[in-house]
């Protein structure tokens, strides 16, 4: 699945491999002359500025050895974010296609993690490990070939210790992605329950139980440092692993040549090359083990996303058009039927009407099926069986893509800004006119004038500045700014009073011309105002 | 430095298991060190007395240094595989340290204090800066001081052998550890700073799109909110890239320098060698020494970046901190009594930052056992008479007392203990239904968890449930309609079964038939004790001992 994403920058990929490889020569290239200038100052008795060419030539390499070296890690960072870059605009497309029917099941704060941190925890793995593995092949077979050009045992010391590492390490490396999985699963849990536990702290403080909550925190907190250890006990015995051999043979290189050395069946040169390329030839190995977690990351993380690409797209109508003043003249449902997701029936054979110029009440009990009706119409549900057709003023059905909608929920977004910028989500830009005419028609605009700053006043998040009923009028006007074709509300009068409930029935009302308005309420005097009366009970007309 | 004497005060209780990661870590680094340096004199000098010929290569004794060798190697093995187990756990120690700060800082700012702080971007605070501060630990703490420690080291080694060499050496750690270092920090401080302050606003800004999603949709505000989105990541994406490269250009710069002092050093020990004699097997020890010392320094671009991160997210955490002015409140009541009051004795409030007068001079006086409804028109603030009965927020003038103490010196768990409430915007946990009545009250049974369904008119929607009262109610609790989730919480309020219960509107969205069964449950329940409706029905009232009107900021008795 990852190794699918490297596609999508293998220009990148490409090039930070090359560099890499440059730079890699660069580097024995190097060693091998400082090799030769050491060498030469033991043996020949010649001053070190004889050798003035070669330090030069050092240097140069050193230089571009450096270069090469940074340039292709940039390269890796830019294919690993390339790639997450195309993951998250997917992810936003597919979003938007499943509707948030599809995902309300997920805590929010783990998609909101698995969008943010979850991604980023991807590009370690593309711009380090992915590189760092090619380069694990590469370079090492490489020094083989240079070493047993120089030393047969030099070779065998470094051929009998090399292939072991990678061996060893996916053994342990499997065993600590098993226990890895389950460790991400927890950071997961852990940071939406706190999100969780911080919106229900103020509950929490009212019931007196604030700080006996600390226990949770802590609990989760240590459980989660405890599986995180048993992870990393086993994920960093890769390192050993490496450690143990990468030691063991530059131990074992200058214990054997010592000695041979000792008994002259070796020169110096050779000796102190191997032994500088000794742990160049497990740096590539140590590279890769250090990115491992990388990989390990990467792996939970996609576990992550995929569960964001398995949401199943629900949106079965969009509404596009921003114009409205369609001749729209109802809205039909012939023998609707709406299944959950676990096939329980959320709305069963329900044929209705919804008129032009009417005001139109879904009357329920709680959980009836007032707000999947509502789904339905605004296509955030598809229909399982039946049929649900929108029509013109000739009687024609028409389609939605011309359909100007407009929906007040029961909670709505508020946006940390003016009141402005609420009326219009920042997307439209009305004129002055416009905003106090809708404001006034949904018996907000004296309120707003009270105000010193009027439409520019801020109001805090979740709107903590105003009162329920404002919030609603508020919201009211959002809807109406938008001049639907098909405006629905979603209990406009929970929360208020019976005069304030019943000016926003007066609202309502004259907002219904030229369009269709639908509402789900409890309120029986919103009820008694209706001009078409829909009454669920179990999913079922009544 | 700030972030140190904070962090040093936070790691307080586990101070000696960071020292001792510190201490392994040093070790690892003088094990690496000694294991080349020890490994270039071992070959030079065999070669040498190898060259010299038979006899004098049997008085060479090989088997001290060859045993030095692998003591090295073996060390550096344990001590490098116990160090990473030794350090992670410190640095997991911290986070957890951390949280539970941050999570105690945060209960007496809650509500008020919480004002303007996005709960996305709480989530964000939580999860990455305790981790950028915990990081500090591995990643700047230990890397810092092990490259000072260990750089004495060496430069003490160098100085027993050549002391010329030794002050290169110095010279050369100094620059590419001290100045470095300190450029890296300075131009990276801008570039994390933006992508911190990007990146919390885009995580507060994500959470607000997904959560009203449907709107934004609907609204054909979606593309463009989430283009918004885009073009913050973009930006974050370009400053980790010039990130990236300050940190590799500063790696390879490095590496440069420790080149360059390599040549130094045996251009040095050469004339030394001619000059003061030195053993001509100590050149290449020398040489290797100074690549191998090196290795102490290369992690500190790093170090850096982190160090930055840490100290932003500890900036920006003890903000919160600084914010907690409420000091600890003391006052306790030991029982209510029939004479139990609570009053509200001209009372004059306002919202912070808000202009608007909720209350401009309210009395009110409610008795242990009455039965009282406050009523209103919408917005003229009933329920911010919740939050001020546990002084969330500081009255203007005026005095609220329960039991003749000023609840604003009452301990706020005590209160509570006589006091339930629940209030509009009460928060159910996800998870079970049982779990969100054990998250209140831990040894509640299944039988009172039904009983209390009951009187909420819960039990019939919940014998439906597949798993009853262990069926999840999922993320705020979106598997409940609204009504059923404020019953839900009613239900957990009076299991508490204390005196006195304010609920806010107990009855939306139930229809008049349930109501009146559930009205007539609840004040069988309480018959002794004391029920504050605050509703805008008017079907309860008839059923309540007094009714309150709150207008123009004033309580009238109806």
């Amino acid at each position: 699945m990852l190794n699918k994403f490297v596609k999508i920058s293998a220009n990148w990929f490409i090039i930070t491999g090359i560099l890499s490889f440059i730079s890699s020569i660069l580097l024995i290239i190097q060693l091998l002359i400082l090799t030769k200038i050491i060498n030469s100052i033991l043996f020949s008795n010649f001053n070190l500025l004889f050798y003035h060419k070669d330090i030069f030539y050092f240097i140069i390499c050193v230089f571009f050895q450096i270069l090469t070296q940074s340039l292709s890690d940039l390269a890796g960072t830019k294919a690993g974010l390339k790639i997450t870059n195309s993951i998250r605009s997917d992810i936003y497309a597919h979003l938007c296609k499943t509707g948030p029917i599809a995902y309300s099941h997920i805590p929010l704060g783990e998609i909101v993690n698995s969008l943010t941190e979850a991604i980023d925890n991807l590009v370690p793995y593309f711009s380090r490990y992915i590189p760092s593995a090619v380069m694990m092949i590469i370079l090492p077979f490489f020094i083989l070939v240079i070493v047993l050009n120089i030393d047969f045992w030099g070779f065998l010391i470094l051929l009998c210790t090399g292939p072991l590492i990678p061996l060893f390490m996916a053994l342990v490396g499997y065993t600590a992605q098993i226990i890895m999985d389950k460790q991400w699963r927890q950071l997961s849990v852990l940071s939406g329950f706190f999100l969780d536990m911080l919106k229900g702290l103020k509950t929490l403080r009212l019931f007196g139980r604030a700080k006996a909550s600390l226990i949770y925190i802590e609990r989760l907190s240590n459980e989660y440092r405890k599986t995180t250890l048993s992870v990393m006990k086993v994920a960093f015995l890769t390192s050993a692993v490496l450690e143990f051999f990468s030691s063991l043979s530059i131990a074992i290189v200058a214990v054997t040549f010592g000695t041979r050395l000792l008994n002259g069946t070796m020169n110096f040169h050779d000796a102190f090359l191997v032994l500088l390329l000794a742990p160049e030839y497990f740096m590539p190995l140590r590279n890769f083990s250090a990115s491992y977690h990388a990989r390990q990351n990467a792996n939970a993380a996609l576990v992550q996303l995929k569960k964001l690409y398995n949401i199943p797209e629900l949106i079965s109508l969009s509404y596009r058009n921003k114009k409205g003043n369609v001749s729209i003249k109802g809205i039909i449902f012939n023998k609707v039927t709406v299944l959950a997701k676990n096939h329980k029936v959320l709305l069963k054979d329900i044929s209705c009407v919804f008129l032009r110029d009417k005001l139109n009440v879904i009357i329920g009990h709680s959980g009836a099926g007032k707000t999947t009706l509502l789904n339905i119409v605004l296509g955030f549900l598809p229909i399982h069986s039946g049929l649900m057709q929108m029509i013109d003023l000739n009687d024609q059905s028409l389609s939605v893509d011309k359909i100007n909608i407009a929906w007040v929920p029961q909670e709505s977004l508020m946006l940390f800004g003016s009141i402005k910028d609420n009326l219009t989500l920042k997307v439209a830009n009305p004129s002055f006119l416009q905003l106090q005419k809708v404001s006034k028609q949904a018996g907000i605009l004296s309120f707003i004038e009270t105000l010193p700053q009027g439409f520019d006043t801020t109001i805090g998040e979740e709107g903590q500045n105003l009162s329920g009923g404002q919030i609603r009028r508020l919201m009211l006007a959002r809807a109406l700014l938008k001049n639907p074709d098909i405006l629905i509300l979603d209990e406009p009068t929970s929360g208020l009073d019976q005069n304030n409930a019943l000016e926003i029935i007066n609202t309502i009302q004259e907002c219904k011309k030229d369009r269709i308005i639908i509402i789900s309420t409890h309120n029986p005097v919103l009820a008694s105002y209706s001009d078409v009366l829909i009454k669920i009970d179990h999913g079922q007309l009544v | 430095m700030v972030l140190k004497s904070f962090f040093m005060q936070l790691v307080k209780p586990i101070k000696w298991h960071l020292f001792f990661g510190l201490f392994l870590s040093c070790i690892a680094a003088l094990s690496n060190f000694g294991l080349l340096f020890l490994s270039g004199w071992l070959i030079a000098s065999a070669a040498i007395v190898g060259m010299a010929g038979i006899i004098v290569a049997q008085t060479f004794n090989i088997l001290l240094p060859a045993s030095g060798v692998r003591f090295f190697a073996t060390s550096r093995i344990v001590t490098r595989y116990l160090e990473r187990v030794i350090t992670h756990d410190g640095a997991l120690r911290v986070t957890s340290l951390i949280r539970q700060t941050l999570y105690r800082w945060l209960i007496p700012l809650t509500p008020a204090g919480l004002y303007n702080q996005r709960g996305g971007d709480l989530l964000g605070r939580f999860v990455s800066d305790s981790e950028s501060i915990a990081a500090y630990y591995t990643d700047t703490f230990i890397p810092f001081i092990r490259a000072l420690i260990c750089s004495i080291v060496f430069v003490v080694i160098f100085y027993c052998f050549l002391p010329v060499a030794a002050f290169t050496l110095m010279t050369a750690l100094c620059i590419s550890g001290f100045i470095i270092s300190l450029c890296v920090y300075f131009i990276s401080y801008r570039y994390i700073q933006k992508m911190f302050d990007l990146k919390s606003n885009l995580q507060a800004d994500l959470s607000e799109i997904i959560r009203h999603f449907s709107e934004l949709y609907i609204y054909n505000a979606i593309d463009q909110y989430l283009n918004k989105i885009k073009k913050a990541q973009a930006i974050l994406d370009q400053s980790k890239l010039i990130l990236d490269f300050i940190e590799s250009f500063a790696r390879v710069m490095i590496t440069f320098i420790m080149m360059l002092c390599a040549i130094v050093v045996l251009f040095q020990a050469n004339q030394a060698h001619y000059s003061l004699g030195l053993d001509l097997a100590e050149i290449p020890m020398l040489v290797l020494g100074t690549m191998a010392a090196f290795d102490v320094i290369i992690p500190l671009p790093l170090a850096c970046h982190v160090q930055i991160k840490a100290r932003l997210a500890q900036k920006r955490l003890r903000i919160l901190s600084d914010a907690k002015s409420i000091e600890q409140k003391k006052e306790i009541i030991s029982s209510v009594t029939s004479s139990t009051r609570l009053i509200f004795d001209r009372v004059k409030f306002s919202y912070p930052h808000n202009l608007r007068q909720i209350l401009q001079d309210a009395s009110l006086e409610i008795k242990q056992g009455e039965k009282v409804a406050i009523i209103g028109e919408s917005g003229i603030g009933k329920t911010s008479l919740i939050n001020l009965v546990f002084s969330f927020y500081p009255i203007q003038a005026g005095k609220i007392t329960f039991d003749n103490k000023d609840v604003n010196v009452l301990n706020i768990d005590n209160l509570s203990s006589f006091i339930s409430i629940v209030s509009q915007d009460f928060h159910l946990f996800s998870g079970t239904i049982k779990d969100n009545f054990k998250i209140i009250m831990p040894e509640v049974t299944d039988e009172e968890i039904y009983e209390a369904l009951k009187i909420v008119q819960l039990d019939y929607f919940i014998a439906k449930l597949p798993k009853n009262i262990n069926s999840n109610i999922g993320n705020n609790a979106i598997e409940l309609s609204g009504g059923q989730a404020r019953r839900l919480a009613i239900a957990i309020a009076i299991l508490r079964k204390t005196p006195w219960l304010i609920l806010d509107e107990p009855t939306d969205g139930l229809d008049p038939s349930t109501e009146k069964t559930m009205m007539q449950a609840l004040l069988k329940l309480y018959v002794n004790k004391t029920l504050i409706i605050i509703t805008h029905k008017k079907t309860i009232l008839p059923l309540m001992d007094k009714v309150y009107l709150l207008e123009d900021g004033y309580f009238r008795n109806v």
